[in-house]
């Protein structure tokens, strides 16, 4: 069951020329449902819509490639609140386009008033490593795999404060919501970079410090600087800490399933699709040392 | 629930600059708002001596936040320029909480835009209103919004379609947006050259382009009255596509 799927690709529109001209470039697709379905909102009737089209597209993609499916929308970490109608979506999604593993974020976007409306926080904030939010985090995992069967994945997010007096470091608490939840890692390396760029944190203490068992699939990105802080932008190719990361890291996690290449469409023309290409073959370069690639 | 209340301060200090000078000045302000634990107040106050993560955090907040107007509203947002941000700021202050549907964003802010210039405190753009009425059927027609629609400027009726909308326009649309495309290249725009005609177009939008129809008052009428005989209507429908 924990066959390595190889080397992924993020979907956006600008990748449609390179994935029909080289489909092997790429041994799975991971899309972010959330972008192609509407919302209207908590209690709205008939509240997630996707276009036909859309539908169609990532049946079409399914045909192709295996899909795995990264959330945007769940906020696990918004506390006092678990979005049951947005778990149901989740499951109807999986039953139609059967996903490899679902993931979401270890923060929260969504804040809400008494009558539960939603408000975006229009970005994902941090949550705090302490017992309170792990014991919410569990229960909400918790739920989530009692009705999708697939790995449900939770990815290390990235931050620009830091909070004092926490109960455990990052690493850790990562470690234990796994072990407790038994929700996988979704180790995002680019992440790892930016916290340890911005906090001045040495990159593979890190790794150290978490069980790399847990990690199901790797995420690897560009990013830049704006203004004061190095950001998660997505912004074309990998860093050269990241593939220093990504050798580091692959061949001790004996569970990981995949590596994904994220980068943000309006980056497209700074790598073009040569660039992408190069992107997704020095991944698999890395992977291939230590990993053999099983077709799911 | 205490987390709650401490997860909704820092939400509330991302998205306000002011806010966070504020509270920095005064944490009592906190306890005025929220129900939290001295932990969390000392969380907050050390947050925010962090200011450079908390500025980039603001700053993110604005980018994330502005992103999907320009991208709904190009025309107007470009129009604007420059004063865009003062005017996002206006709306935010005035509609501080946004969800995750940019249908209600950007329909909201299309009428923060058109009160602002019903009571003159835009008026250096002509063809504002006009514009933002454009923009507004074509998010209408995106997010199939077919009633409550926040201008009267914008007509639904069923016998157009959910793909078409009927506008009234103080200018002509067909210059306007040829003004637009211009502007998008670098020229400005000559308001002067963009004819008055106070009269109702109708409007299809789709792949992000928009196919308009100038009307006559006589068909304009027969259309909302409902009395245009099927086979006229649609051959007003086809000029569209
Ligand atoms: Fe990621």
């Amino acid at each position: 069951m924990n066959d390595f799927v190889g080397v992924g690709i993020l979907y956006n529109r600008s990748l449609d020329t390179l994935l029909d001209t080289v489909p092997d470039a790429v041994d799975y697709i991971e899309i972010i449902p959330d972008t192609w379905f509407s919302d209207k909102g908590v209690g709205a009737a008939g509240r997630f819509d996707m276009f036909p089209a859309y539908e169609k597209r990532i049946l079409e993609l399914g045909q192709r490639w295996p899909l795995v499916a990264h959330h945007v929308g769940f906020s696990l970490g918004t506390a006092g609140y678990f979005d049951e109608a947005y778990l149901d979506n989740v499951i109807r999604l999986q039953e139609q386009f059967g996903f490899l593993w679902n993931s979401d974020h270890l923060s929260y976007s969504k804040v809400h008033d008494e009558e539960v409306t939603e408000y975006s926080t229009c970005l994902a904030l941090p949550l705090t490593f302490d017992e309170e939010v792990m014991e919410m985090l569990t229960g909400k995992i918790g739920q989530i795999k009692e009705k999708v069967d697939t790995p449900f994945l939770m990815e290390n997010n990235v931050y620009f404060v830091k909070f004092n007096e926490e109960k455990y470091e990052e690493g850790a608490f990562l470690a234990e919501l796994c072990n407790r939840s038994g929700c996988g890692l979704l180790l995002d390396l680019h992440n790892v970079h930016a916290n340890a760029t911005n906090f001045n944190f040495d990159r593979k203490q890190f790794i150290d410090s978490l069980d790399l068992k847990d990690v199901v699939e790797i995420h690897i990105a560009g990013g830049n600087v704006i203004g004061e802080m190095y950001l998660d932008s997505h912004s074309g190719r990998c860093n050269d800490e990241v593939w220093e990361l990504l050798d580091y890291v692959v061949p001790n996690c004996p569970n990981l399933r995949g590596v994904t290449f994220e980068f943000h469409e309006s980056y497209f023309n700074t790598m073009g699709n040569e660039g992408i290409l190069e992107q997704l073959e020095h991944a698999r370069a890395i992977c291939l040392k230590s990993k053999n690639i099983v077709c799911p | 629930m205490s987390l709650k209340e401490f997860q909704q301060a820092f939400a509330d200090l991302v998205a306000n600059g002011d806010f966070c000078r504020a509270v920095k000045q005064n944490p009592e302000l906190l306890d005025e708002k929220y129900v939290l634990t001295s932990l969390e107040k000392d969380r907050i106050i050390f947050l925010l001596q962090q200011s450079r993560g908390i500025g980039t955090s603001c700053m993110l907040y604005q980018i994330n936040r502005f992103t999907p107007l320009y991208d709904l509203m190009p025309y107007t947002c470009n129009i604007l320029g420059e004063r865009t941000r003062e005017y996002t700021r206006q709306f935010w202050a005035y509609y501080p909480k946004s969800n995750f549907q940019f249908k209600d964003e950007v329909m909201i802010f299309s009428q923060f835009l058109l009160e602002q210039i019903a009571l003159g405190n835009i008026n250096h753009i002509p063809i504002l209103e006009s514009l933002v009425n454009l923009e507004m059927a074509g998010n209408c027609i995106r997010f199939a919004v077919t009633d409550n629609v926040p201008s009267q400027a914008v007509i639904f009726l069923e016998s157009l379609g959910t793909a078409n909308r009927l506008l009234f326009s103080r200018y002509d649309v067909v210059q306007m947006l040829a003004a637009l495309d211009q502007l998008g290249a670098g020229v400005p725009v000559d308001y002067e050259a963009i004819a008055a005609v106070n009269c109702f177009y109708l409007v299809h939008f789709t792949d992000r382009r928009f196919a308009v129809q100038m009307l006559s008052d006589a068909e304009a009428t027969a259309i909302i009255e409902e009395r245009m005989d099927k086979a006229q209507l649609n051959v007003l429908l086809a000029t569209l596509v």
